[in-house]
């Protein structure tokens, strides 16, 4: 029967990752000094089971390096060696080479052998550097690492192929005859007919002339001839992969079972049984007892729960939302055509509708809350990364996570994570102070760096704080000036922060390693702002920096202002809006008769008139009689002049380009309450239209009604 | 009638490959996730094998054995230890605590299947 094994691959794969992820989490919070045996048992554990499924699915690479990382531990949480930091560094270090290795068992990247072996050689080291403390030694001599194995000597076993009667003689007759040629045996005497014989020979007995001497008086497929011990209570193979422990124990359980009595037989009494290798066993198992103990039987344990959840393909998840518009849509159409009915004839029918429209509403927050993730699931990589960046910078700080569980869209928590993590680094190589620094003006000398995530309004707030040295304004307004930006003394801190989001804007005095190019703080904000989000500054000198960031809950949901023009309406997504004003003729200039400007409060903004770009009819033409809704894309401002402000709400988005084709100034479309269409404006591309001066419309632009 | 096993393994895709595998061969497997959940699975209906994982949180596969053997219903059904420690010191606890066999990981499947036909057929 031929198996494909590959079908386990995926399983494999997933459970591997959780294993890793769960070994570098305990090994963070480890306590190296008092480590908690809880804990090493399940790190213990953790490489444990990726070293059995890796053997079995012959991912031997794998299994290789857990087997070293393995055994390492498990002489550790048996207080065989003590925990040093530097098995901390090297088991995480060995965890990231696995990572690599199951990787490249992805298909994703090349697995290095140079690396597999440079790090099973930098484990093995662990174990012998440094010697173990004294008592150690005491037990360890104590303890032989199994049942007494004879050097060299040959282990037979087989099931005598007559009766009861004639057996005694027939094995009598065997050991005489094996006996005048090599030292031999019985250490186990058949407890019935077909329960198997046990001889133990000296080693230099030819194992082919035994078989065949055994042949005469054995059934040929019983005979089983290895290595001393390994055979120890096998009637199984001769490689020891598997056996069932001698037919004793089923059958006098069987005996008890029998018997009329139900009495049940004690478990134990089963140790009593073997006759050779009891003492052995006794032993061992009071040496092993309080590891077994430990291994999670009497600790309950929270964080393994029967499986309850299932995966499912987002693209499932995206259809169910995409249906779940269609059903608004057709309620509207329903709800629309049932308004000219009479209310009393149709009570019913209207009653049905409001219960629809409920259910409705219910099922789309339900099937959007499964594209949700908590929070947690970026906060875990952070431990790692300031782990390594704090021992790589000499600093000390202390990591806390509030909030792990608010949850966000899918898509969302896969973009913030790099993002957050430049604020992160930025916070620990910027902000935090050295310890000797913090402990000169009066700070603990371990800085702490806080991560906080909270729902406020229809967003999701994300912070990185930090209790280190702050922004330095004299600094950053100098490097300002050096790089050309226009700067003044008198701008507020606020703008004075948002300055370090500029390109190429550092005020490291040195390159670091870290995050000192001068290139990230740039790239986050605008990876912050493509996800409709915004980010903000607050620091104090002394005290430390807070960076906010506000994301919206989902991305299929938009936080957008509804706006008229003319019969149309069209959203814009708030995260742009800075604000919106009555202009005055008096505010408004000509430029060469074509562009026009607004003067804001001393600012000449360009002003893009949406009824033009759109070729929009019946709409307000007189920039005194609308409204011009002042936009912010990519740091550049303009003005839109609308006719009048509907609103503020949250609509569902869909591709116009999928479902038509990309129009210029739009960036999609959506479904209003009433089932009409409104198209979301693509602020990005109005505001450079303004700034290129053309308000001319996009020959293809204009909606076709 | 099918000959029911009870496959216990925390590592579910060794579970799913084992459950698989006896299954192509004509048995009806249901898998638990660890001892605990094997021991319900157990209690809740009968098993003419029962396949254990050793290494396990919430309970190992040595407890699991005992905690069977104390049971009137399991005392003579053959459990056989699924473990990647093949040595004498192992397979003496799997012994003493009323195991009838072991079977050292990795493990070729088709042994796993001949393994078991030996015990049930």
């Amino acid at each position: 029967m031929p198996i494909d094994m590959t079908q386990f691959y995926q399983v494999f794969f997933e459970e591997t990752q959780e294993h890793l992820d769960s070994m570098e989490s305990l090994l963070l919070n480890l306590d190296i000094s008092h480590p908690d045996a809880e804990q090493l048992n399940a790190i213990f554990r953790a490489a444990h089971s990726i070293k059995g499924s890796a053997g079995t699915f012959g991912f031997t690479d794998l299994a290789e390096v857990t087997h070293v990382l393995e055994t390492l531990l498990d002489r550790i949480r048996k207080g065989d060696l003590p925990l040093r930091p530097a098995m901390i560094d090297a088991f995480l270090a060995a965890r990231d080479v696995l990572q690599g290795l199951l990787a490249a068992r992805r298909g994703e990247g090349v697995a290095d052998p140079l690396q597999v072996a440079a790090m099973c050689k930098r484990l093995s080291e662990l174990t012998v550097c440094e010697p173990p403390p004294v008592p150690v030694v005491a037990v360890k001599v104590e303890m032989p690492a199994a049942p007494k194995e004879s050097a060299g000597e040959l282990d037979v076993s087989f099931v005598l192929d007559m009766d009861a009667g004639a057996a005694a003689i027939a094995v009598d007759n065997l050991v005489a005859e094996l006996g005048r040629r090599w030292t031999v045996a019985v250490s186990e005497r058949a407890s019935s007919v077909t329960s198997p014989w046990r001889l133990r020979i000296a080693a230099e007995a030819d194992p082919d002339i035994v078989r065949s001497m055994l042949e005469f008086i054995a059934r040929s497929d019983s005979i089983r001839i290895g290595p001393a011990g390994s055979l120890a209570f096998a009637g199984g193979d001769v490689d020891g992969a598997y056996g069932l422990f001698s037919n004793e124990v089923v059958a006098e359980v069987a005996a008890v079972a029998d018997s009329s009595r139900i009495e049940l037989p004690p478990p134990k009494g089963a140790a009593a049984v073997p006759p050779a290798p009891t003492l052995a066993v006794g032993k061992d198992a009071v040496e092993l007892k309080p590891i077994s103990g430990a291994d999670g039987r009497s600790t309950p344990r929270p964080a393994v729960a029967p499986e309850s959840s299932i995966r499912v393909d987002v693209v499932k998840v995206d259809q169910l939302v995409n249906l779940i518009g269609e059903l608004v849509i057709t309620h509207s159409m329903l709800a629309q055509s049932a308004a000219t009915l009479d209310p009393v004839k149709f009570e019913r029918l209207h009653n049905g509708l409001a219960q629809l429209e409920r259910n409705t509403r219910d099922i789309q927050e339900s099937v959007l809350s499964i594209r949700m993730l908590p929070m947690s699931v970026v906060f875990s990589r952070f431990p790692r990364v300031v782990h390594d960046l704090a021992q790589k910078l000499g600093k000390q700080v202390e990591l806390k996570t509030i909030g792990e569980d608010t949850e966000l869209d899918k898509g969302l928590i896969e973009r913030i994570s790099d993002p957050m993590t430049h604020l992160v680094r930025n916070s620990l190589d910027h902000g935090i102070e050295m310890p000797e620094q913090r402990i000169a003006i009066g700070k603990t000398p371990s800085g702490t760096i806080t991560l906080k995530a909270y729902h406020q309004g229809g967003s999701v707030v994300i912070e990185v704080g930090d209790d280190g040295a702050g922004l330095n304004r004299p600094k950053i307004l100098a490097k300002a000036r050096e790089k050309g930006l226009a700067v003044h003394d008198e701008m507020s801190d606020g703008e004075v922060w948002l300055l370090i989001f500029e390109p190429g804007f550092s005020t490291a005095d040195k390159v670091t390693e870290v995050s000192g190019r001068g290139v990230g703080m740039d790239v986050v904000k605008r990876n912050i702002m493509a996800l409709e989000g915004r980010v903000e500054i607050e620091s104090t000198a002394g005290i430390g920096t807070r960076m906010t960031v506000r994301l919206p809950l989902t991305l299929a949901i938009l936080d957008g202002m509804s706006v008229a023009v003319g019969r149309e309406t069209y959203i814009i997504p708030l995260g742009y809006v800075i604000e919106s004003l009555q202009a005055e003729r008096a505010m408004i200039k000509s430029v060469s008769g074509v562009a026009r400007l607004i003067n804001v409060r001393g600012e000449y903004l360009p002003v893009v008139a949406l009824y033009e770009i759109f070729g929009i009819p019946d709409a307000v033409t007189q920039f005194d009689e609308g409204i011009m809704v002042v936009l912010e894309a990519d740091g550049t401002k303009a003005a839109l002049f609308i006719d009048a402000l509907v609103g503020h709400q949250q609509v569902v988005i869909k591709s116009l380009e999928s479902n038509y084709r990309k129009v210029n100034g739009i960036s999609g479309a959506t479904i209003m309450g009433d089932g009409h269409v409104a198209l979301i404006l693509d602020v990005a591309a109005l505001v450079q239209m303004a700034r290129m001066a053309l308000p001319e419309v996009d020959s293809s632009g204009g909606p076709d009604e | 009638m099918l000959k029911t096993i009870l496959a216990v393994d925390d590592s579910a895709s060794i579970r799913q490959m084992v459950a698989f595998i006896l299954r192509s061969s004509g048995y009806e497997v249901i898998e638990a996730v660890d001892g605990m959940d094997g021991l319900e699975k157990a209690k809740a209906r009968s098993f003419n094998l029962i396949l254990t994982d050793q290494n396990m949180p919430r309970m190992d596969g040595l407890t699991l054995v005992r905690t069977l053997r104390a049971l009137t219903q399991y005392s003579t059904t053959p459990i056989l230890i699924l473990t990647t420690e093949s040595s004498a010191a192992m397979k003496a606890q799997g012994r003493a605590a009323g195991a009838t066999g072991w079977l050292v990981k990795p493990f070729d499947p088709l042994k796993l299947v001949e393994v078991v036909r030996t015990i049930i057929g």
